[in-house]
């Protein structure tokens, strides 16, 4: 063993075998399948649906629809996985601290050699990696297939800016939703500030009123990705991924630091 | 001189107005079965916790195996074991999935996961259990899952918090019999439990803790050591008079008759003159027409001491 005065040890040790046993618990979770299979029935619907109105209304002819129809398409695509999406994130990340910690599995890992913010990080990263691959990239392409099966003209360009938004979209929310797991014991106020953070333009409508929260705020990452979608990209489609990033990164080193002094 | 396993100095905590440990200086030997003791509240768990870094001391500093543990950590536990009072793991994981994740966590071990992972299954019979998902496991099995797991790092120090306690009898001898086996590899053993029988039978050194401070500690055979001005003497029951009888021996300055039991009467008996009274007292309760079944030096038992430590 090391004697005296030591050298730190790696900044993150323990992280790489942490990850994979978060991804582990993740695939086995019985509620990310049922969250996966809801959010790619739900999302294929949407050109299936669309295939039938169009065919109904005459609106179209079979492979070749109007952009305003294709918008519609798009916009039930980004409505579902960036709303819909969002709160099974919430749903699926709310315990990911508070259960392992009530259960004492927390204190069991944190007593091996790994550090806290390995803890937390492994953990928000996995959830990110598992929120993306079943929230976005899954029902992404199942809507990809089928509407590129059954119209012409899907912008896959656009579609990809937009997926690539709703993947920082589930990042944040893991990201953040693990580090109220710190302060918070319990799910109940994990959830309820998760689900505030998305609807808070809703609750308090004045916050629209302030044009500059449209540019920063991450309540609105699925109406950049909207617009990526629709190919009506503004700055803010850069300046609000960019700012629920920064917002992300902050909030969790915020965690981390008082996880450290936390506890267990 | 080798580094202490473990030293603690000045070490305090407080939780707002309550002080949850005092000023606790131990030293616990390398290589040694340390039998941590104390009632209820008195503290052990705290100190355990700031020893693993599961929370920070108010004011105090501990080192394991030389290594500061408020410093770094991380480091100070990469050669340390620990099995929790109430040990949980992930319902999902098998006996083998827990131990391999365990050892995993610690890189610098000399040896293969698989390899320290058969040997852990091993040493606590749960080979045949090994690939079934451990929230099937009884308080038993995780118990000793829980040894196993605090092993898989070769460790030089194992922090046992009440390892024995959800065990059968045949589980705590098993228990006891890894300890000694720890201790035989050079394997410092810290061992906080409330059953002091099992102290009793394997522990070279002990602390008790009463009220945030360690009362008493020392090596076990000199804090249970023969008291040489006492002799308890045992004779068979009936034995009414014999304490008068005793009593009447030269150099004998009190005697306490104990409760029969089994059909047995015993007699603590203080002495002025161990070695004068090593030959009377056999032979006034032979002159006396008792049955005599035993004479000897009494030995203070851990129970005495440790009640006597805490005030009971």
């Amino acid at each position: 063993m090391t004697t005296g005065e030591s050298t730190p040890a790696a900044l993150m040790p323990g992280f790489s075998v942490l990850l994979r046993k978060e991804l582990q618990e993740a695939i086995r979770s019985r509620r990310v399948i049922l969250f996966v299979a809801i959010i790619c029935l739900a999302v294929s619907l949407v050109p299936i649906i669309g295939y039938f109105q169009i065919v109904e209304e005459g609106t179209g002819v079979r492979h070749q629809i109007s952009a305003d129809s294709m918008n519609a398409l798009l916009t039930g695509w980004t409505a579902l996985v960036g709303f819909l999406g969002s709160l099974m994130a919430v749903a699926a990340t709310v315990d990911a601290v508070s259960r392992e910690r009530s259960l004492g599995i927390a204190a069991w890992i944190v007593t091996k050699p790994v550090s806290r913010m390995s803890y937390l990080g492994a953990k928000a990263l996995a959830h990110t990696i598992v929120a993306i691959g079943t929230l976005v990239v899954a029902p992404t392409a199942v809507f990809a297939m089928l509407a590129g099966a059954l119209f012409q003209g899907l912008p896959a360009a656009h579609v990809l800016v937009a997926a690539l938004i709703l993947c920082i979209e589930m990042g944040f929310l893991s990201f953040f939703i693990v580090a109220l797991g710190v302060p918070f014991r319990s799910v109940t106020p994990i959830a309820i500030l998760g689900l505030a953070v998305w609807f808070l333009p809703t609750f308090v409508p004045n916050i629209g009123a302030l044009r500059w929260t449209y540019r920063i705020l991450p309540s609105y990452l699925p109406v950049a990705a909207y617009d990526a979608a629709l190919d009506q990209a503004t700055s803010a489609t850069v300046s609000v991924p960019a700012a629920a990033i920064a917002c992300a990164a902050g909030l969790f080193g915020a965690a981390v630091i008082m996880f450290e002094r936390q506890e267990l | 001189m080798s580094e202490p396993a473990i030293r603690i100095e000045g070490l305090t905590k407080s939780y707002g107005r309550v002080q949850a440990l005092a000023g606790v200086d131990l030293s616990m030997p390398a290589g040694s079965i340390f039998g941590f003791l104390g009632p209820n509240g008195a503290g052990k768990t705290t100190t355990i916790k700031i020893l693993l870094g599961l929370t920070l001391p108010t004011s105090g500093r501990c080192w394991i195996g030389g290594v500061r543990v408020e410093q770094y950590r991380a480091e100070s536990r990469s050669e340390v074991g620990y099995l929790a009072q109430d040990p949980s793991y992930p319902r999902w994981m098998t006996g083998r999935d827990v131990l391999e994740f365990v050892g995993r966590l610690y890189p610098r071990a000399a040896r293969p996961v698989a390899a320290r992972t058969a040997e852990a299954l091993q040493l606590v019979d749960l080979e045949g259990a090994a690939d079934r998902a451990c929230g099937g496991y009884s308080a038993g099995m995780r118990q000793r899952l829980g040894i196993a797991q605090a092993l898989m790092g070769d460790p030089r120090l194992v922090v046992l918090d009440e390892p024995s306690s959800s065990l059968d009898p045949i589980g705590r001898r098993d228990v006891l019999a890894i300890l000694r086996a720890l201790r035989s590899r050079g394997i410092s053993v810290f061992y906080s439990t409330h059953i002091l029988d099992d102290v009793e039978r394997v522990a070279d050194e002990i602390a008790i803790m009463k009220e945030g401070r360690i009362v008493r500690a020392g090596g076990m055979r000199e804090l249970t050591s023969a008291d040489r001005g006492v002799y308890r003497v045992t004779v068979e029951a009936p034995a009414d008079g014999v304490a008068r009888v005793i009593g009447a021996v030269p150099g004998v300055t009190g005697v306490e008759a104990e409760e029969p039991r089994d059909g047995r009467v015993s007699l603590m008996v203080a002495v002025s003159d161990p070695e004068e009274a090593k030959r009377a007292l056999p032979r006034a309760v032979v002159n006396g027409n008792f049955v005599l079944i035993g004479c000897e030096q009494a030995r203070s038992r851990l129970e005495d001491v440790f009640m006597k430590s805490v005030g009971e």
